[in-house]
């Protein structure tokens, strides 16, 4: 196969750039030439061996191309700056030092900290439970002294 | 977008917000991937109701979700932290440096990069006051970790630089907060007790050539004064068999390993290959694909093959390794390793030749004897060859300098994936990289043609074997086993 083979596309139907990336995944085969005239872009492809690929595989080849290279050019531009602003956060990113206390206490060791102190209120209240209760055996001036 | 049917609640209308993402299909399998390195694999249904419908399971969207693919619902500290870890090596200067103490080889192997030459001639060994230049150079690198790595040639042969080279790393080191790795690369020919002790005493990794069984091993690394493989085998057994039994020692010692080169004689052994590997305790093996470099360059349609070949070769050899890994045999093999490393922990491997931009110069640096630094050791092969395009200074110049050589920015450029036309859309984007030396000595063109290349061809037809495999859950166990809480491998 020698001939060259023609294709003409509506611009606004099919953006040059979308062209542009669907004719390069045949460039290890053909000789690409993309034209541009008037809303209308011609693209030309010249076989670079002989034993290249019959018209029809071409075609369905290039349809398939361009039904993925379509809907990646709108996922792409949706997401153009979104995607900008990503990398540079990553970039930058600096990941969170573990949350600590005004003393310099990680949130375990905190835990910690409380389980213990909950410990030692629960003893003490123990404690004065029991003189508590001792107290109420005891007379006024036993308590207080004599007025 | 599917349209609104009257009286019928639109459940498709913008119920999905993707980011960018990129698909690969393989079989009957869609991987998508995106800019963080996660993957999904979807069947045919599954990728037409994402892309085409915007409208999936609440199954898959959770997992989509999960995984960053949603614009709306990003966990940012999950999917910075996971970026900047795979793109750690961006942070930092040049962490590999080769050092070529010699081209001096008593091998002639058959697919040889490095431009040896005959034993008698010592004016290509490098002065041990070059190889303390490059030393020093190297301490400048930003590079939290260094590794050290003595070439050849042989690098034995020029004993006195590299014992002095080793010396004067442990001595800088002393005084410096990195951490350093040193490593040698060497056929054994020349090896004896007393080099062996002290590198041991050193610290010093040992990385040999195993090609595989005697015949074929000795078929490919011809050496006429004695037989490769016998001295290649006595000395892996000494290494391992040192490093199994270190007792009390104020030294750690290293278990060796071994490199394996494919050529066109190996391709119908993958079975003997592994095997070989698994007699001899080794258990990581590294098969390696030829590149059209150097010698190999010339000898091509002798020792050569496509990328088809070679793929096919892979993959018998990794169901083979995975079938032995079933049996309870222990053998990974390094290249799955890598490239895992990266799909399922995010994690740079150390392999400079797989990242964007790649190593050239930012990543890795090659001293030669005579002082020329380039960015890596395939750049100065082609320097050998007459195009000295590759080189980025000399050890006189300033670490500045060479990093901010025009030939190190170039490689940037141009092995950056964004700007290459295939790699910026495709899947194995967040995983892969193109190499400027090879691009040039294959296609002429620095920033290459990936649609014809075969290195490209063999990169994407290994992550298609390995996302196939991973289908498995059997297979996933294993390869979850070569990757978990594993020490960086560098390569």
């Amino acid at each position: 196969m020698s001939k060259t083979i023609e294709f003409i596309y509506d611009e606004k139907k099919y953006p040059l750039e979308v062209i542009r990336y669907v004719f390069y995944t045949l460039s290890d085969r053909f000789w690409v030439i993309i034209n541009k005239t008037e809303n209308k872009i011609k693209v030309s492809l010249e076989p670079i061996t002989e034993n290249s690929s019959d018209i029809k595989k071409i075609k369905k080849e290039i349809e398939e191309e361009f039904r993925h290279e379509l809907i990646r050019q709108k996922i792409w531009n949706d997401n153009k700056d979104l995607r900008e602003y990503l990398i540079q956060k990553a970039i930058t990113y600096t990941p969170p030092a573990p949350k600590s206390s005004e003393d310099g206490l990680t949130p375990e060791e905190e835990k910690e900290l409380e389980k213990l102190i909950k410990e030692v209120e629960e003893e003490l209240s123990k404690e004065m439970n029991k003189e508590k209760k001792n107290d109420i055996k005891k007379t006024w001036e036993e308590k207080y002294g004599k007025k | 977008m599917t349209s609104k049917k009257p009286g019928k609640k639109n459940t498709a209308k913008n119920s999905l917000d993707l980011i960018n993402i990129r698909w690969r299909k393989i079989k009957n399998k869609f991987i998508i991937t995106n800019d963080f390195g996660y993957y999904l694999s979807l069947n045919q249904k599954e990728f037409n109701d994402l892309i085409y419908k915007n409208k999936v399971s609440e199954k898959l969207k959770e997992e989509l979700i999960s995984k960053g693919f949603i614009k709306t619902h990003m966990d940012f500290d999950d999917l910075f932290s996971r970026w900047k870890n795979s793109n750690s090596y961006l942070f930092w200067g040049p962490s590999l440096h080769i050092l070529v103490t010699t081209l001096r080889c008593n091998h002639k192997c058959v697919y040889c990069q490095s431009q040896a030459v005959g034993i008698s001639n010592d004016k290509t060994d490098m002065p041990t006051s070059i190889a303390k230049k490059s030393v020093d150079i190297a301490f400048y690198s930003t590079a939290p970790v260094l590794t050290f790595e003595f070439q050849g040639g042989e690098p034995l042969y020029n004993w006195e630089t590299v014992s002095k080279a080793i010396k004067y790393i442990r001595e800088k080191e002393k005084n410096s907060d990195k951490k350093i790795n040193i490593s040698i690369v060497s056929n054994f020919s020349v090896m004896d007790e007393k080099k062996a002790k002290f590198l041991m005493e050193n610290e010093v990794s040992i990385c040999t050539s195993l090609d595989g069984p005697e015949k074929l091993h000795n078929k490919n690394r011809i050496y006429t004064q004695a037989n490769s493989y016998r001295e290649t085998i006595k000395w892996l057994k000494y290494f391992n068999s040192m490093h199994d039994n270190q007792t009390n020692l104020s030294y750690r010692i290293f278990k060796p390993s071994a490199l394996t080169t494919i050529s066109c004689d190996s391709l119908k052994y993958h079975k003997e290959i592994i095997d070989e590997f698994v007699k001899n305790d080794l258990n990581t093996i590294f098969l390696r694909p030829l590149s059209p470099i150097g010698f190999a360059k010339k000898m091509w349609n002798k020792i050569g093959y496509d990328s088809k070949s070679f793929l096919k070769f892979y993959k018998d050899s990794l169901n083979y390794i995975l079938s032995l890994n079933k049996k309870g045999i222990d053998i990974k093999e390094k290249t799955a390793i890598m490239l895992l490393n990266k799909i399922l922990n995010a994690k740079d491997s150390g392999f400079v030749d797989l990242r964007c931009p790649c190593g050239a110069g930012i990543g890795q640096v090659a001293y030669n004897h005579n002082g020329d630094i380039y960015t890596c050791d395939e750049g100065r092969m082609v320097g050998w060859e007459g195009e000295d395009i590759f080189k980025i200074g000399t050890v006189k110049d300033s670490y500045k300098k060479i990093i901010n050589s025009l030939t190190t920015r170039t490689c940037a450029i141009t092995s950056n994936l964004e700007n290459q036309f295939t790699c910026s859309r495709c899947a194995y984007r967040p995983y892969c990289g193109v190499c400027p030396v090879i691009n040039y000595e294959s296609q002429n063109d620095i920033w290459g043609n990936n649609l014809s290349s075969e290195r490209c061809k063999i990169f994407m037809g290994i992550f298609d074997i390995i996302f196939e495999l991973m289908e498995d859950p059997k297979n996933m166990e294993i390869f979850n086993s070569w990757v978990e809480d594993k020490k960086e491998i560098t390569v």
